[in-house]
């Protein structure tokens, strides 16, 4: 009789622990299945040097009336809960130009929503009065003693950066409070924003050329051949000269001398090219390596 | 007070501190997409001088050339704004880019006192406004079409970096009569279609004829007195001979690269091998030892290697082996019957038939068996042979024949090794079995 409760309490203690080890298993919850992300992929142009002192005496792009773009967004709404520290010193170091600040910093400020909020704590835009302090050529800001004010100014300007995204210099040129902000600051924040080609543009030329480019069939499966040449061009598009071969992979074979003759004239096709209407220091002279490896493969 | 060193050092360390940096950074874009249209050419009249109407004909046939080849797009003369007399010296080429011409042939053919032609030619980029190349001919009255080819070799390889195929004969087997009674006759042609040649009579079958990498001869398999066997003849003196009277079957003969030995397939009692002769000394040596059916067997270009069609595996598979017979490997993997490999002139690809579920192939892949590529299909392709560029393929392809008896048509076509440009080859009657020459010196 003992021996037999003993085995049925074994027993029952034998199910109760295997229970307990393995019924969790069932309620694990689901593993969230991934959701695909839609992937563009963008050629990014490699980055150039920073613009240097003969930038700033451009001529700005006209300052166009704030009039227009006083009303506030919708989006500007919607981004109220992003992260506020890593924009404040970009923000604040957008009304003092440093040109030393690398151009995704400015993008940044592109996309940041500064709620019109009141709340925002001031101190910590006071920070970069470091870096003003080293330019020189720019006056004192006198937005520093006036935080609401700048706050007021920031929201309205990006309002109208967003307004004005498919133009291609962003005219951050809406000055809300024309005192508080001095015109000079705004002329050269313009240039320096604006000192790089955007994607749109350079896939433009890429796009016109590649267009024009006949890929020459003699080049047999896997040779590396890469040709570099180099392009003066005129303010309206046209070749100031004959484009220059620099040189590039497989020099030695005889197919190079065709791949290269086929990117002059591909180049020399396309004349007149399309280019930007500004910024002609940037594309003055373009350097177009072309490679077909992708064209023929097989 | 600095002394004049002193101040020098000064001056120039304070000129390189202070120098500008360089303003302007160069843009740089990576193209790498552009599109294959066929380059626009003109190709002009050739001016003449006492021969009629043969400057007409130097630009067709160049043209024709050109444009077959599916790489040019030749302009219609009609467009053209400048006249041929106009451009002895040089052309005007705002008129050429006009009609959107990249490059530009002109030229001109004189009758000489001695009765032969002079014939020259100028190739211009229209864009840079440069002369290409230019090159003079002087030859018998008889070869003007040969000179055109060897103009249109001449533009080919400077606007593509490959050598031509143009100054080059295809030889195959006319037939004719009706699909019980088929005369089969050894014809010879240009690449172009033109200068139809019969060799044989029709009397015998005959069957694969293959050139000479190195004299104007042809290998083939003819049926003489009912004996499969291997001839060679030589096309300048018609002179025949045959190679070897062995007991059973002799076929699928080809040369070697330094053509002084033919590699033919030989069958004594159901096993069919693969052999080498010697011409010289007519020695034989034997190549594969085996019970299987070993044919259908090609050189590389280097002479090192063979690539031959064997069963031994079960099905008909492609196989390379050294040219000893050494060390056989199988390299076609894919599904269906793999045959007649042929090796590219250029050494980088195999071109051979496939059938799959009762479709015919064309198709290349590389020495080793990677890179496998179909480049046409149809009811019945068959048999590749290369151009000596080792960029077009020629075979011969065969229509069903329908139950009204309409169809059944065979012919030669030809086609680029990116699988485009299907061309069919004018012949004058059904046409099967080519075999491209090398380029003729």
């Amino acid at each position: 009789m003992g021996f037999a409760v003993i085995a049925s309490l074994a027993g029952h203690g034998l199910i109760i622990a295997l229970a307990y080890i393995g019924l969790p298993v069932l309620f694990t919850p689901e593993p969230v299945a991934d959701i695909p992300i839609n992937v563009e992929i963008v050629t990014i142009a490699a980055e150039t040097a920073a613009p240097s002192e003969e930038m700033l005496d451009e001529e700005p792009p006209d300052v166009e009336s704030p009039q227009s773009k006083q009303e506030p967004l919708p989006l500007v709404e919607k981004l109220k809960t992003k992260p506020k520290p890593p924009i404040e010193p970009t923000s604040a170091s957008a009304n003092h130009v440093s040109p030393n600040k690398r151009p995704e910093t400015r993008l940044k400020v592109a996309t940041i929503d500064r709620q019109p909020d009141r709340e925002l704590a001031p101190p910590p835009q006071y920070k970069p009065k470091a870096e003003v302090t080293d330019d020189e050529s720019l006056p004192e800001p006198k937005v520093k003693s006036d935080s609401t004010e700048r706050l007021e100014f920031d929201a309205d300007r990006i309002a109208a950066l967003l307004d004005k995204e498919d133009q291609k210099v962003p005219q951050i040129s809406q000055n809300k409070s024309p005192d508080s902000v001095p015109d000079e600051t705004l002329r050269t924040r313009i240039t320096n924003f604006a000192d790089k080609l955007t994607f749109t543009e350079l896939d433009a030329i890429r796009a016109q050329i590649q267009r024009c480019w006949s890929v020459p069939a003699g080049a047999r499966e896997g040779q590396d051949l890469v040709v570099t040449i180099r392009i003066f061009v005129n303010r309206d598009g046209t070749l100031k000269r004959s484009p220059e071969i620099l040189g590039g992979l497989g020099m030695e074979s005889p197919f190079y001398r065709i791949m290269a003759e086929s990117a002059v004239r591909a180049v020399r096709k396309c004349e007149p090219l399309r280019v930007p209407s500004t910024n002609y220091e940037d594309w003055r002279e373009i350097e177009l390596t072309f490679n077909p490896k992708e064209m023929l493969e097989g | 007070m600095l002394n004049l060193r002193q101040l020098t050092a000064v001056l120039v360390l304070s000129s390189i501190l202070l120098a500008p940096l360089s303003a302007a950074a160069v843009l740089r874009i990576d193209i790498t997409q552009g599109n294959v249209d066929p380059l626009p050419i003109a190709i002009q009249t050739f001016v003449e001088d006492g021969t009629d109407g043969l400057g007409k004909g130097l630009a067709e046939v160049i043209t024709s050339n050109l444009e077959r080849s599916g790489l040019f797009m030749a302009i219609d003369p009609s467009a053209f704004i400048q006249k041929p007399q106009d451009m002895r010296v040089q052309p005007r080429f705002a008129d050429w880019r006009l009609i959107d011409a990249q490059a530009l042939i002109s030229g001109s053919i004189q009758r000489l006192p001695d009765g032969r032609l002079k014939i020259e030619f100028r190739l211009w980029d229209v864009f840079s406004e440069q002369q290409m190349t230019g090159l003079l001919y002087r030859t018998g009255e008889l070869n003007w079409r040969k000179v055109a080819h060897m103009i249109s070799d001449a533009v080919y390889e400077r606007l593509t970096g490959e050598t031509g195929y143009f100054d080059t004969r295809i030889v195959y087997v006319a037939e004719s009569g009706s699909k019980r009674e088929r005369i089969k006759r050894l014809a010879i042609m240009d690449q172009d279609g033109e200068n139809v040649r019969f060799l044989t009579d029709g009397s015998n079958l005959v069957l694969t004829p293959r050139f000479s990498p190195t004299e104007q001869a042809i290998t083939y398999l003819s049926y003489f007195h009912g004996n499969p066997r291997v001839y060679l003849m030589n096309i300048d003196t018609m002179e025949l001979e045959r190679l070897g009277d062995f007991p059973g079957m002799t076929f699928a003969p080809r040369f070697s690269p330094d053509g002084t030995r033919v590699i033919m397939s030989l069958a004594i009692d159901g096993n069919s091998d693969i052999y080498t002769m010697d011409l010289p000394t007519r020695r034989i040596e034997r190549l594969t030892q085996h019970p299987a059916i070993d044919t259908s067997a090609s050189y590389s270009p280097d002479g090192e290697r063979v690539v031959f069609n064997s069963d031994r595996g079960g099905t008909q598979q492609l196989y390379v082996m050294t040219t000893n017979g050494s060390s056989p490997k199988r390299i076609s993997f894919g599904n269906g019957r793999y045959a007649t490999p042929v090796w590219s002139p250029r050494g980088d690809l195999i071109a051979f038939t496939k059938m799959l579920r009762g479709r015919f192939f064309i198709g290349v892949m590389r020495p080793d068996g990677t890179g496998e590529r179909t480049l046409t299909e149809s009811f019945l392709d068959e048999g590749p042979t290369w151009a000596p560029n080792g960029r077009v393929i020629m075979f011969f392809r065969q229509r069903p024949q329908g139950a009204d008896g309409s169809g059944g048509e065979t012919r030669l076509w030809s086609v680029d090794l990116t699988g485009y440009n299907e061309r069919r080859m004018v012949t004058p009657m059904d046409a099967s079995d080519p075999a491209w020459s090398p380029l003729l010196q």
